[in-house]
């Protein structure tokens, strides 16, 4: 491959993943701007879901676009509950007891997966897997695909949050919680919303991600470490923000794949999240601000 | 009374591996120890920067790594394997030092994820550097006759650690670490270091960390990276210290003699339970009880004293 070909394919394939990136931090990033609570069950909440297109694909063979309509809701569902029965009771202690709640949280999720699936690689057959379309390079249509999908949540969240009365409840809440409970707001139904609304979130890239990586139930762990790197990244002021953070993540990962070797691609998200959280020492900025 | 439980409890735990063999379930038990008084030592070390400064580290497993690597050396270059601890706790303090000054100025959650970052990407550094670690496959040290040597020396790791956390906690160090804890910037204000004294803290604790990765090495007999660094050795410390309760004086050993016994009965019982059971365990000390065990006992002794009257 030529020197500009090669670069070609990492802008493509590295803006490709970024978009998946994207939507696997924004259920962390509304979780943590409405409550301040960093959510280290976030990955468990990804691999679960993944378990579950795989579930579905195999017992009823749907595609795990499909098997999202029902996966989705679900977790929103079971996010309501664990807010309404765990984190409501946390949420305004010490930041550490939230953090090492869901931590227990998360643990636990991983248990069900072992429970369920063992420690085995499962992945997904899809018939259009192996379809590639040119674009300069051979792109596999599934990333494709998914990249629309990940667009397509991105759009669907950007409206939520500015146009129905409860996404602007929530961008209210994180903004200043004290004054929105004076405009007769409940932070606390609010934020059991954004916790439901982050775990759906995170369930649907979950579902994305399925399509694109070998599922284990070790599979969360590696990519809740590149979320809070994209989240911090991404200077989170934003749906943008965290777009931005993610596209970052996305193309340096793929250029010291391709440049470097998969060692390298590992460590990437871990050197840019330290570099970033100690050069930018004020941490997360809210996702909401300004 | 109380006071000499402790004493009696050294001297029972000094004359273990002699009286071993002769009670049933003696060899277990003592080979059981050797790892019980490591934890417990770890955790004691642990909670100097988890408790007593209130900044939770998921990073602890880089320490114990490295003195388990450091140990496995220099035993090969033909180091007595005493003095290979002091090396071990050495590089770990600084390894602390270089990662802790940036990252300590983070507070709560960021601090606790840069060193989810940081124990990640020394693990990996670790399994990649084959020429130093032996990759995967890990190192194996000369076997021989060290089980007496490793007890005593583990022991003596945990009286270390207890009279490391009673010097800190009584000295201007512990204090400031104190205020560093319930204010960052009322201690700063106050013209307390809050970097430096930061640092010492994860330096001190580091080191002890460090030293009982080497004696598990010397013990085991072998180290490779997916062990010695895994990101489940840093939460194990976690789960010891916060079940037995943060920043207290018996709470991470007690936790740590908790944990081992969970982690003996789950293997046993129900191998494929035990990372559901410690979540479970968590969540329920984080809601009912975040200051652990040793607050918890301390409520029904109340309670029994209440009755008593």
């Amino acid at each position: 491959m030529t020197d500009s070909a090669t670069l070609a394919s990492v802008v493509i394939f590295g803006v490709l993943l970024g978009g998946v990136y994207a939507a696997m931090a924004y259920g962390l990033g509304l979780i943590y701007g409405v409550m301040r609570i960093v959510n280290l069950a976030h990955g468990a909440v990804l691999m679960l879901a993944a378990y579950a297109a795989y579930a579905l694909n195999t017992r009823f063979g749907l595609d795990p676009l499909v098997a999202s309509i029902v996966i989705v809701p679900i977790s929103y569902g079971i996010g309501m509950l664990l807010y309404s029965v765990l984190v409501r009771r946390v949420v305004h202690g010490p930041p550490m007891a939230s953090l090492l709640l869901l931590f227990g949280v998360g643990l636990v999720g991983r248990n069900i997966a072992y429970l369920i699936w063992t420690g085995d690689d499962r992945s997904i057959a899809l018939s259009y897997n192996l379809t590639t379309v040119d674009l300069g390079v051979p792109v596999p249509v599934t990333k494709l695909v998914i990249f629309g999908f990940a667009l397509a949540g991105t759009a669907a969240l950007y409206a939520f949050l500015h146009w129905t009365h409860t996404g602007r409840a929530m961008r209210a809440v994180a903004r200043d919680p004290v004054a929105a409970e004076l405009a007769g707001l409940s932070a606390d139904r609010i934020s059991a919303r954004a916790f439901g609304v982050g775990t759906a979130l995170a369930a649907f890239a979950g579902v994305l991600l399925s399509m694109l990586y070998v599922i284990n139930p070790e599979f969360g762990s590696a990519l809740q470490l590149k979320t809070f790197c994209i989240i911090v990244l991404g200077g989170m002021d934003s749906i943008g923000g965290i777009l931005a953070g993610a596209l970052t993540l996305g193309l340096a990962e793929t250029a010291a794949g391709v440049y470097g070797g998969t060692a390298w691609q590992d460590l990437v998200s871990f050197i840019l999240l330290v570099g970033i959280l100690v050069t930018r020492p004020g941490g997360l900025p809210s996702f909401f601000r300004r | 009374m109380t006071r000499l439980i402790p004493i009696l409890l050294l001297i029972a735990l000094a004359a273990l591996p002699f009286a071993g063999p002769a009670i049933p379930g003696g060899v277990y038990i003592t080979r059981l120890a050797v790892i019980g008084l490591l934890y417990i030592a770890s955790a004691t070390a642990w909670d100097l920067v988890g408790g007593l400064t209130g900044q939770v580290s998921f990073g602890h497993s880089a320490f114990f790594g490295i003195g388990a690597y450091m140990t496995a050396w220099l035993v090969g270059t033909g180091w007595p394997m005493p003095l290979t601890l002091l090396p071990g706790a050495l590089l770990a303090a600084a390894y602390g030092a270089l990662w802790g000054w940036p990252c300590l100025r983070l507070r709560g959650p960021f601090f606790a994820i840069a060193t989810i970052g940081v124990g990640e990407a020394t693990r990996l550094i670790a399994l990649l550097a084959e020429g130093v670690t032996g990759g995967a496959t890990g190192l194996t040290l000369s076997i021989g006759g060290w089980e007496h040597t490793a007890y005593y020396l583990a022991l003596g790791l945990v009286v270390v650690a207890f009279a490391l956390s009673w010097l800190v906690r009584r000295s201007s160090l512990g204090l400031g670490l104190s205020c560093i804890r319930e204010d960052v910037e009322a201690a700063t204000s106050i013209g307390i270091k809050v970097g430096w004294l930061q640092v010492q803290a994860l330096m001190l604790s580091a080191a002890v960390v460090a030293a009982a990765g080497g004696i598990y090495a010397r013990y085991l007999y072998y180290v490779e990276p997916g062990d010695v660094f895994s990101f489940n050795r840093g939460i194990a410390l976690i789960l010891m210290a916060t079940i037995g309760g943060l920043n207290s004086k018996w709470g991470p050993a007690i936790g740590a003699v908790i944990f081992l016994g969970l982690e003996q009965g789950l293997a046993a019982w129900f191998p494929q339970g035990h990372l559901g059971i410690y979540g479970l365990l968590l969540i329920g000390v984080m809601l009912y009880e975040p200051n652990g065990v040793v607050a918890f006992g301390r409520k029904l002794r109340g309670v029994a004293s209440a009755a008593a009257r």
